[in-house]
C-alpha cells in the first residue's frame, strides 16, 4: 500500500518570488493523491535557508489527504532578516493508515523567496548624517577651489570605473584604458565597500549585525543615486574569489542587482575587502565607504590616515564607541531609533 | 498561538488560519470517542469476567464524569463541580468501603470462576463477609469505582493522544485473552477492535508539531466510514463461510495446538523412554514394548501390591482418550473441594469408606521417587489415605489427576495408603449396607451422592457409532429383562468374557489404517492386541452398560515384585510394569481397577468375591435411600449453590432498586445544575443585548464594540495587546478589506464615546450596530452546525 502511494503522489512548490521584511508571502504546496489509499500521515521536510545571513531552518509539513484528492495548500513566509531564502523540500516520510509503517522518499523541490531589505533615508539619521554631510562639503569645496580640468592621477582602469572617467585619448596611444582622476571626480566616485570576508568562518558576525549591514549598505547607495551620484560598490565573491566591483548610475540598476547581492556570502579569505580594495586602486582619491562588521580593523590603520575611508561599523553591541574620527559605529537599535 | 510564534521568530513558515472544522480539535469528537472507547473496554471486560450483575445504569452513570471534565468549559465551574463530584465520590468510598471491598472480593472470585471454568485451573476464592443479599449492590459500587478509572484511562488516551500507551493496552488485553484463553463474547470483541482502529488512525492524524495542512477531519470521517464498511464486510464474508456459531478451531490450528502442547509437556516432564503408552493417544499406539529402565523407586514400610494410576482418559474421541475438558474439570474441583471441605475426598475414597465402616486398617507409608516416568503426573494407588490437597507439592485437576506444581513437575512424593483396599472392596460394600443406618456412613453416604451424580454425567457417554458397534458384537441388552442395569459381578464377567473369547493378546497388532477407527479395528479388523486396546474395549464396553468407566495408564506392583522387598527397602519398578486398564465407578464405593487383560489376570491380587452384594438390590437402595437421606438430613454441608443463587437474586431485587434511586437522584441533580447553569448564562448574554439596546447611545456603542471585540477574540484575533494597526492589518486578511475599513470607523466612534462629551449620533449608531451584526455573521458563517450550538449554548456568545 505505502509504495502504490509512493509512487502516485505528486509535490509540487509554487515558482520564485520576492517580499519586503516582516511580509507574508504565499508558498504553495500542490499535492496530487493519484491512489486508492488514504494518507492519514505525511510528513514533508522542508529546510529554508537565508544565503545573505547564513540562517537556516528546518519545517515539517504534516498532510492528511483523502484518495484521490487534488489538493493546493497555501502556507506564508515571513522573514525578519533580508536575503535571498532558499525554501527546499529535500525528502517526505509516508505513513500508512495506522501509522505503523514508514517509507521515506527523497526529493529534490526548490523555490527562492527573495526578501528585500528596507532602505533609509541616510541624510535622516542622526549617526551617519555627518559622514554624508561630509561627503556633500568635500564637494562643494573641490568645486569652489579646485580646477575641475587638473588632472590628480591618471591610473589603469579597473572594474567600476565611470565611462566618462576615460582619458580616451592617453588610451589609445597605451593600447590600454587609463583612467583619469580629476578633483571633480574624486568627489563624485563613492565607492562603497561591502566587508564579506571574515577572519574566521566560526566568528561570523550575528544575523542582526548583517542585516543591518547590509541594510545600510543599500540605503547608502540608494541615497547616492538619489541625489545623481554614481556609486561603485564592491564586495568579495565567493565563487570567483575575488573582489567583485559594479557601478551604478541609476537605482533600476540596483534593483537589477538586488538578487545578486541578496545572496552574497560570508567567507574566509585571506584578504579582506579594504585591502582587496587597496591592493586594486593604489590611491585612494575616491570617497570611500567602508562597511564592515569586523572589529579587529589592525592593518587598516594605515589606511585610515586617509581621510576620504569612512569606516561604518555594524556592531551587536550597541555600547560600542568608534575608536577614530572616520570609524562610525552602528547598531540594530540605531537604525530601528532613527528611522522608524 | 501561531500568529504569535510567527513574530517571534526572524524566518518562519506558518499557516494564516486554521478552519476549525478542518482540524480534529473538537472536543466533540474526543468525548465521543472517549466514550465509545469507556463503553467498548468495560463491556469487554464484564464479558471477559462473566461479571454479569454490573447494571447498565451504573456504567451510564460515569459518563456525566466525563460530561464534567468535557464540557463544563468554564474553569471555576469546571473545577467547583470536579471537588463536588470528588467529595462525593470519596464520602462515597468512605461510607461503603466494606461494600465495595466486598464487591471487589466478589469480583475477583468471579474472574477466578471464569478463569477455572476456561483453564480447568482451581483457584481458591476469597470470603466474602457481607450478606448475600448486598452482593450486587456491592459489586456495583466497587464497580463504579473502577469505571471511573476506565474512565479517566480513555480520556489520558483520546485527549492526550496516547498512541504508545494505547498499543500496550491492547497488547497487553489480547496477551491476558491468549494465556489466560479467556473469551468475551465475539460481539464485545469486535467493538473492542474497531474502537482501536479508529482510536489508532485517530492519534495517526493528530500528530502533534510541524505545520498541519489538509482536511484533517474529512480524512478522518472518510477513512473511518472505510474502515467500518471493510470490517462489516469483512466479518460478514467470514459469517457467510462459517457462521459463527458453527465456528471451531480449524484443524491445522488445533493440530498445531496440540503438537506444541505435546512438545512443551515432554520438554518440561519427560525423561527415558520406559515403555511406549501413549498416554491416551492412540494414533500414536505401535508396538507395546517395555523396557527394563528404572521407572518409579517405591520405598514402604509395609510392602504392599497397588495399581498406581498416572494418566485417566475421560472421553473418547477421534482415537483419543482425553481428560476431562477444562470447564467440567474446573466443575469437578469445584465440587471436590467442597467434598473434602465435608471431609469426602474422591482421591482417598476407598480410605474414607473403610474408615467410616470400622475397618481395621492398615496404613503404610509411601515413598516415590519418580526417575524416568512423567513427572507431570503425581503416581497413586486407589488405596490413597492422604488428602493431596494436604501434600504442597502437588495438585488434584479435578477428579482424575493429581499433578506436581511446579514447572517441571514434581519427582519425589510421601504419602500414607490403606493396604489392599482394591481387593476387599466387596467386603467394604457389604459393611456398608449392614450399618447403613450408621451416622459416620450417613454423612458418607449424602457426600457421594453428589459426586455419584457427577460421575453419571461425565463418564458413561460413548459415541453412537461405538454403541452401535458394541451393540452388535457384545449381544447383550444392557438393561436386561428387568429394565434394571446388570449387576457389577455380572458385567464385570460379561466384559472380560467377550474379550477373552473374541480378542487375541498381541503385542505388535497390525497398524491402525489411516482414517479408521481404533475400536473399529480392534473389535471388527485385527481383533488382536495389548493392554491399551483391552483397556479402550472395557472402558467403552462398561460404559455401554451403564457403568461409569475410564481408561487409566500407569504402573503396577506385583505381589510378585514385592514378595522379596523387606520395609523400608528401595523396589525399583521398570518400564515393564507399565499397563493400561479400565476402571469402573462402583456406586457408593468408589473407583476399582479391573483386569481385563488376559496375560495380567493372575498378576495382581484376585478380588475377594466372597460376600459380593446383588447389583439390582443396590441400585434401588441407592436411589431411595440418598434421597431419604437428603430429605432427612437438614444440616446441609454441601451447599446447594444454585438454589442458593436464587435466593441471593430475590434478596436483591429488593434492595437493587435502593441503587438505582441513588443514581437517579444524583442524574436528576446534575441536570439540575446544568440546567441552572444554562440559564445563568442565557442571562447574561440577555443582559448584554439589553445594553446594546439602550437608550443612552454612548453607552450602548460601548457595550456594542466590547461585544463586536469579544466576538472577534473568539474568532482567534487578539486585539487586546499591542498596537492596533496591525490588528486592523489581521481583520482584512481574516474577513475583508471593507470590514476592516468598518471596523476602524467604529473604533473612532467608539473613542468618541468613551472620551468626548459629545453624543453619539444615530447614523454613528446605526454604523456600529452594522459592524456587530456584520461580524456576527462573520464569525458563525465558517463553522458548522455542532460549533453554532457551542457558540450559543455552551460560550454563550449570542
Amino acid at each position: 500500500m505505502l509504495f502504490v502511494v509512493k509512487r502516485s503522489l505528486t509535490i509540487e512548490l509554487s515558482k520564485d518570488q520576492g517580499t519586503i521584511k516582516n511580509s507574508k508571502v504565499p508558498v504553495t504546496v500542490k499535492l496530487h493523491n493519484k491512489s486508492f489509499f488514504f494518507i492519514t500521515k505525511l510528513i514533508v521536510h522542508v529546510t529554508m535557508e537565508n544565503e545573505l545571513t547564513g540562517e537556516r531552518k528546518k519545517e515539517q509539513l504534516i498532510f492528511a489527504m483523502n484518495p484521490f484528492q487534488q489538493a493546493s495548500f497555501t502556507m506564508y513566509f515571513q522573514s525578519s532578516h533580508s536575503g535571498k531564502v532558499n525554501i527546499h523540500i529535500s525528502s517526505m516520510t509516508l505513513y500508512d493508515l495506522f501509522g505503523f509503517l514508514k517509507v521515506v522518499q527523497p526529493l529534490d523541490k526548490r523555490t527562492d523567496v527573495f526578501v528585500f531589505p528596507t532602505s533609509y533615508q541616510i541624510a535622516d539619521q542622526s549617526k551617519v548624517k555627518n559622514i554624508y554631510e561630509q561627503h556633500h562639503l568635500l564637494e562643494e569645496t573641490t568645486q569652489r577651489t579646485g580646477t575641475s580640468n587638473e588632472y590628480l592621477n591618471i591610473r589603469p582602469y579597473v572594474a567600476g570605473d565611470s565611462v566618462k572617467q576615460i582619458h580616451w585619448k592617453l588610451s589609445s596611444k597605451l593600447d590600454e584604458i587609463v583612467i583619469k582622476e580629476t578633483s571633480d571626480t574624486k568627489g563624485d566616485a563613492v565607492f562603497l565597500l561591502f566587508e564579506s570576508v571574515i577572519e574566521d568562518i566560526k566568528a561570523k558576525p550575528s544575523v542582526e549585525q548583517i542585516d543591518t549591514m547590509f541594510e545600510l549598505f543599500v540605503s547608502f547607495i540608494k541615497t547616492f543615486l538619489q541625489e545623481k551620484n554614481p556609486v561603485s560598490i564592491a564586495w568579495f565573491n565567493d565563487k570567483s574569489g575575488s573582489l567583485q566591483i559594479e557601478t551604478l548610475e541609476h537605482e533600476q540598476q540596483l534593483e537589477r542587482l538586488m538578487p545578486t547581492l541578496l545572496q552574497i556570502k560570508f567567507t574566509s579569505n585571506q584578504s579582506n575587502v579594504l585591502q582587496q580594495y587597496k591592493n586594486t586602486f593604489n590611491a585612494y582619491n575616491q570617497e570611500v565607504y567602508y562597511f564592515s562588521s569586523n572589529a579587529q580593523l589592525g592593518d587598516h590603520e594605515k589606511i585610515l590616515e586617509n581621510k576620504n575611508v569612512h569606516i561604518i561599523k555594524v556592531v551587536s553591541d550597541e555600547k560600542s564607541e568608534a575608536r577614530s574620527e572616520s570609524e562610525t559605529v552602528f547598531s540594530r537599535k540605531d537604525l530601528q531609533d532613527q528611522f522608524t | 498561538m501561531k500568529e504569535k510564534s510567527h513574530r517571534q521568530s526572524p524566518m518562519t513558515l506558518f499557516q494564516k488560519k486554521l478552519v476549525e472544522h478542518h482540524r480534529l480539535k473538537g472536543k466533540g469528537l474526543a468525548f465521543a470517542l472517549s466514550v465509545l472507547f469507556y463503553l467498548a473496554f468495560t463491556f469487554y471486560v464484564l464479558a471477559l469476567f462473566q461479571i454479569e450483575q454490573v447494571s447498565n445504569m451504573t456504567i451510564v452513570s460515569v459518563l456525566f464524569f466525563k460530561v464534567i471534565l468535557f464540557f463544563i468549559l468554564h474553569k471555576r465551574w469546571k473545577r467547583f463541580l470536579l471537588l463536588i463530584y470528588s467529595i462525593v465520590i470519596s464520602l462515597l468510598f468512605l461510607l461503603t468501603y466494606k461494600q465495595i471491598n466486598a464487591g471487589f472480593l466478589l469480583s475477583l472470585n468471579k474472574m477466578f470462576d471464569t478463569f477455572g471454568r476456561q483453564t480447568g485451573l482451581l483457584l481458591e476464592p476469597f470470603s466474602v463477609s457481607s450478606e448475600i443479599a448486598t452482593y450486587s449492590l456491592s459489586l456495583n459500587l466497587f464497580w463504579f469505582i473502577v469505571l471511573h478509572v476506565i474512565s479517566l484511562l480513555s480520556i489520558y488516551i483520546v485527549v492526550f493522544k496516547k498512541r504508545l500507551f494505547l498499543i500496550i493496552f491492547m497488547v497487553a488485553i489480547l496477551m491476558l485473552s491468549l494465556f489466560t484463553q479467556l473469551q468475551a463474547t465475539i460481539v464485545s470483541e469486535i467493538v473492542l477492535l474497531f474502537t482501536f482502529i479508529i482510536l489508532i488512525i485517530y492519534t495517526t492524524l493528530s500528530n502533534k508539531g510541524g505545520i498541519r495542512l489538509g482536511s484533517y477531519y474529512r480524512v478522518y470521517t472518510l477513512s473511518i466510514l472505510f474502515v467500518t464498511i471493510a470490517i462489516t464486510l469483512l466479518f460478514v464474508g467470514i459469517n457467510i463461510l462459517t457462521p459463527i456459531k458453527n465456528y471451531e478451531k480449524a484443524q491445522l490450528g488445533q493440530t498445531l495446538e496440540q503438537d506444541i502442547k505435546t512438545y512443551l509437556d515432554s520438554v518440561r516432564f519427560e525423561k527415558e523412554v520406559t515403555n511406549t503408552f501413549t498416554k491416551g493417544d492412540l494414533n500414536e499406539l505401535k508396538g507395546l514394548k517395555l523396557f527394563d529402565v528404572p521407572a518409579l523407586e517405591i520405598m514402604m514400610d509395609d510392602p504392599s501390591s497397588m495399581y498406581l494410576k498416572g494418566f485417566v482418559g475421560a472421553t473418547y474421541e477421534q482415537n483419543k482418550w482425553t481428560e476431562l475438558d477444562e470447564e467440567t474439570t474446573y466443575k469437578a474441583s469445584q465440587l471436590i473441594r467442597s467434598l473434602s471441605a465435608s471431609e469426602l475426598n474422591i482421591f482417598t475414597q476407598l480410605h474414607t469408606l473403610a474408615e467410616s465402616t470400622g475397618e481395621e486398617i492398615d496404613t503404610t507409608k509411601v515413598t516415590v521417587n519418580n526417575i524416568n516416568e512423567s513427572s507431570k503426573y503425581m503416581y497413586y494407588p486407589y488405596e490413597l489415605k492422604t488428602d493431596p490437597s494436604q501434600l504442597p507439592e502437588v495438585r488434584a485437576n479435578g477428579d482424575y489427576e493429581i499433578s506436581g506444581r511446579g514447572i517441571f513437575g514434581e519427582r519425589t512424593f510421601k504419602y500414607d495408603i490403606t493396604s489392599n483396599l482394591v481387593v476387599t472392596y466387596p467386603n467394604l460394600a457389604n459393611k456398608l449396607y449392614e450399618n447403613e443406618d450408621d451416622e459416620a456412613l450417613q454423612q458418607y453416604l449424602l457426600l457421594e451422592s453428589h459426586y455419584n451424580e457427577f460421575v453419571y454425567d461425565q463418564y458413561v457417554d460413548i459415541p453412537d457409532y461405538i454403541e452401535l458397534l458394541i451393540e452388535n458384537h457384545f449381544e447383550l441388552d444392557p438393561y436386561g429383562v428387568s429394565g434394571n442395569r446388570l449387576s457389577y459381578e455380572v458385567a464385570i464377567n460379561e466384559v472380560k468374557d467377550f474379550l477373552y473369547r473374541k480378542i487375541k493378546y498381541n503385542e505388535e497388532p497390525p497398524v491402525l489404517t489411516e482414517g479408521m477407527d481404533f475400536v473399529v479395528h480392534f473389535l471388527e479388523g485385527s481383533k488382536e492386541g495389548f493392554s491399551s486396546h483391552y483397556a479402550t474395549a472395557a472402558t467403552l464396553m462398561f460404559r455401554y452398560l451403564g457403568i461409569p468407566a475410564r481408561y487409566v495408564e500407569g504402573f503396577l506392583v506385583t505381589p510378585e515384585d514385592i514378595k522379596s522387598v523387606e520395609p523400608y527397602e528401595k523396589l525399583v519398578i521398570t518400564g515393564e510394569n507399565a499397563h493400561a486398564w479400565p476402571e469402573i465407578y462402583i456406586d457408593r464405593i468408589g473407583w476399582i481397577p479391573i483386569e481385563v487383560t488376559p496375560p495380567y489376570y493372575d498378576q495382581m491380587l484376585a478380588v475377594d468375591l466372597s460376600n459380593y452384594p446383588e447389583g439390582h438390590r443396590e441400585e434401588n437402595i441407592y436411589e431411595t435411600e440418598t434421597m431419604q437421606a437428603a430429605e432427612e438430613n437438614s444440616i446441609q454441608e454441601v451447599v446447594d449453590e444454585d438454589e442458593q443463587t436464587r435466593n441471593d437474586l430475590k434478596q436483591e431485587e429488593e434492595i437493587f432498586p435502593f441503587f438505582t434511586l441513588i443514581i437517579y437522584v444524583a442524574i436528576v441533580l446534575l441536570l439540575l445544575f446544568l440546567f441552572i447553569y444554562v440559564m445563568k448564562k442565557r442571562i447574561e448574554v440577555y443582559k448584554r443585548k439589553n445594553k446594546c439596546k439602550q437608550t443612552d447611545r454612548n453607552e450602548a456603542v460601548v457595550a456594542m464594540f466590547s461585544y463586536i471585540a469579544m466576538l472577534i477574540e473568539y474568532d482567534g484575533i487578539q486585539l487586546t495587546y499591542g498596537p492596533m494597526r496591525n490588528k486592523i492589518n489581521n481583520l482584512s486578511q481574516t474577513y475583508s478589506d471593507e470590514y476592516s475599513e468598518q471596523f476602524q470607523i467604529v473604533l473612532q466612534i467608539n473613542e468618541k464615546a468613551l472620551y468626548s462629551n459629545e453624543t453619539i449620533s444615530e447614523a454613528e449608531f446605526i454604523k456600529v450596530n452594522e459592524l456587530l451584526e456584520k461580524t456576527l455573521e462573520y464569525v458563525k458563517k465558517s463553522r458548522n452546525l455542532w460549533h453554532r450550538f457551542k457558540m450559543k449554548y455552551i460560550h454563550n456568545l449570542y
